[in-house]
């Protein structure tokens, strides 16, 4: 479903060159539950950031169900994104002037959904993540577990084919981010998205049914369980 | 969620630097209006004056008189002005007719040793009443009668002759035989004039007195005439008017830009005041670009995340675009109200920026108080420039969050 072929990415800083990825290559079925792990360095977040169409490799191909992804317009890549893929970010990244529901719902909005269906979907994927009550508060007025809760809502209630997440739990206490996982794997059974996870928390790769380790840029071990 | 709400919350996101924006946006704006409505009111003055005292909207003379004018020809003058007047009065666009005689005088002063200038100016004071104010000019005495030597003296001119009400003094003059003459006339009325510079030398005496006075028997030198902007332009009515009087002598039918270059000088200073407004909003543009510039920094990690949902590079700019422009009316409105309140004040009250300054100049028909005067360019166009220009200054940068990739604005 997801192919990633031999992908290479070498980032310039003045004099030096970091070969930040090395000829990956990857297979991801519909509706896995992925980490991808690593010592600092090695590669986790040019990966996923391939993948999530946010950021270009050097040479490789990255093929999400039929269609090669790399090589779209920024516009069309923007569409794809929209259209297909949710992110969770370490540090939340919500829209501060919005309120819970309307971060959420704007996903919805860009895609063009109509507003009553919108209204019922965020309310209930909201629900869904035990927010029910705070739809009306802004960021600002949640904590970090809530805020999360807020941006998974907000990656998930589009059912993108693939949830990309770096670092979710890196910002939360280990009781907060085992929760934030538990509802993240619920999500994973109930909307049938392929999670990928970037990330160094033990946790998050005990949650995961499949760990795939990068090592400079290089995958080193793939082990499903 | 449309994205002009969220422009609009993002507005009260940092107050100071909106209010930065909008406060430049609203002097610039302020500062326009005033200066438009203040150069309007100038021009207005100056065209009052010039149409009242000098040049007339249209003025027709005998067509060699301006070749000669330096010599004073006072004998190039119109016959049979009578049946001319009938025609002039007959065109759609002509409001008021004043047929004058013009002569240049010099006034014995004390003991006759020390000679002042005036400009003597034979009128028919029954037409001249419809030409000029004489209910806001008149402030002293009365109009003089037909047939007498009665005349009408700025106050100015009155205070150098030591002469009030009831008072003589006698005018040295050339004829129109071109031998000098002199009459002694007596003051019935003091005149406030609104140019200093004519308020020195103004005597208005009745015009078949002038006629009898420079021998000019059933001749004017000129006729002045109002139109009415509505109905025809100076220009054309004086072109239309100019193919269509008939007289004994050949007649040069002027519009004022053509009797004065300085009138159409101000078309000039009109630009003047364009290139200065231009000014204004250049610099209110550059506070404008700042504000805008840090605040897409400022939000670079939001622009890559929206960017990351899905946001097109478009649909980003119009975000910042459309914050730009709230703030840019909000600024501009206040900046015209702002503005109209006091040129709306100094319309009523005047400001007098010249009175003493300009004592005896020749001001090319501007009055020494000015009224501001509000009209469509110094306050609908100012809003639609002022808007216009936040936009331009806003798009500029917010460009930007279109042109960087979702990772390096998430880098941020
Ligand atoms: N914008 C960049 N410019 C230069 N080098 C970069 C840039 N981004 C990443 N790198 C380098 O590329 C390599 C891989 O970085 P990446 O962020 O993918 O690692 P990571 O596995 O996510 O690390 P971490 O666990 O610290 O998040 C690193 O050596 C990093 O220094
Ligand atoms: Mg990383």
């Amino acid at each position: 479903m997801i192919k990633v072929t031999n992908l290479h990415k070498t980032y310039t800083a003045g004099e030096l060159e970091v070969k930040a990825l090395r000829g990956v290559s990857l297979e991801i079925g519909r509706g896995e539950f992925i980490a991808l792990a690593g010592p600092s360095g090695s590669g986790k977040t040019t990966l996923l950031n391939i993948i999530g169409c946010i950021d270009g490799a050097d040479s490789g191909d990255v093929k999400i169900g039929e269609k090669s992804v790399m090589n779209l317009k920024k516009n069309d890549q923007a569409m794809f994104r929209r259209d297909n893929l949710g992110f969770v970010f370490q540090s939340y990244n919500l829209i501060p002037v919005l309120t819970a529901f309307e971060n959420v719902a704007f996903s919805l909005n860009l895609m063009g959904i109509g507003e009553g269906d919108i209204r019922e979907r965020t309310m209930a994927i909201l629900k869904e993540v035990g927010l029910e009550g705070m739809e009306n508060r802004r960021p600002g007025r949640l904590s970090g577990g809530q805020q999360q809760r807020v941006a998974i809502a907000r990656a998930i209630v589009k059912n993108p084919e693939i949830l990309l997440a770096d670092e979710p739990t890196a910002n939360l206490d280990s009781n907060t981010g085992r929760e934030i996982l538990e509802l993240m794997k619920r999500l994973n059974q109930s909307h049938q998205s392929t999670f990928i996870f970037a990330t160094h928390d033990p946790m998050v790769m005990d949650f995961a049914d499949r760990l795939v380790r990068l090592h400079d840029g290089a995958i080193e071990s793939d082990t499903r369980r | 969620m449309k994205l002009y709400k969220i422009a609009l919350r993002n507005i009260s996101r940092n107050k100071r630097r909106s209010g930065l924006s909008a406060a430049a946006i609203a002097i610039a704006a302020a500062a326009i209006v005033f200066l438009f409505a203040f150069f309007a009111g100038m021009l207005n003055d100056m065209r009052t004056n010039m149409w009242t005292y000098l040049t007339g909207a249209v003025r027709v003379r005998h067509s060699d008189f301006d070749k000669y004018e330096r010599l004073n020809p006072v004998h190039l003058a119109i016959p049979g002005y009578d049946a001319l007047l009938k025609d002039i009065m007959a065109d759609p666009a002509v409001r008021a007719v004043s047929p004058r005689i013009n002569f240049p005088g010099r006034v014995p002063v004390g003991e006759g040793t020390e000679k002042i200038n005036v400009m003597g100016v034979g009128v028919d004071f029954a037409l001249e009443a419809k030409y000029q104010d004489y209910e806001a000019t008149l402030t002293e005495g009365s109009l003089p009668r037909m047939g007498t030597r009665e005349a009408l003296i700025g106050r100015a001119l009155a205070a150098k002759l030591d002469a009030g009400i009831g008072g003589k003094f006698t005018v040295l003059s050339q004829s129109g035989s071109r031998g000098s003459n002199a009459y002694t006339f007596t003051v019935v009325g003091i005149l406030d004039l609104p140019i200093a510079g004519l308020e020195t030398l103004m005597v208005q005496v009745p015009l078949d007195t002038a006629q009898r006075f420079l021998w000019l028997p059933g001749q004017v030198g000129e006729i002045l005439l109002k139109v009415d902007p509505q109905v025809d332009s100076p220009e054309d009515a004086a072109l239309r008017l100019g193919k269509g009087l008939k007289s004994e002598v050949p007649l040069n039918v002027w519009d004022y830009k053509q009797v004065n270059g300085m009138a159409a000088m101000m078309d000039l200073a009109a630009s003047i005041y364009d290139i200065t407004a231009i000014i204004f909003f250049l610099l209110a543009s550059t506070v404008i670009i700042n504000t805008t510039i840090m605040v897409i920094f400022e939000r670079m990690n939001e622009i890559g995340t929206l960017a990351a949902m899905g946001m097109k590079g478009s649909q980003l700019v119009r975000l910042f675009f459309l914050e730009a422009l709230f703030i840019g009316i909000i600024g501009s409105l206040t900046g015209i109200a702002i503005g109209m309140a006091v040129a709306g004040y100094f319309g009523g009250a005047g400001l007098n920026l010249f009175s003493d300054a300009m004592e005896g100049m020749d001001t090319m028909g501007m009055g020494s108080v000015i009224y501001p005067v509000l009209n469509f360019k110094s306050t609908v166009m100012v809003f639609v420039y002022s808007v216009l220009v936040t936009g331009l200054a806003t798009w500029w940068p917010a460009r930007r969050a279109a042109k960087v990739t979702p990772v390096e604005a998430l880098r941020y």
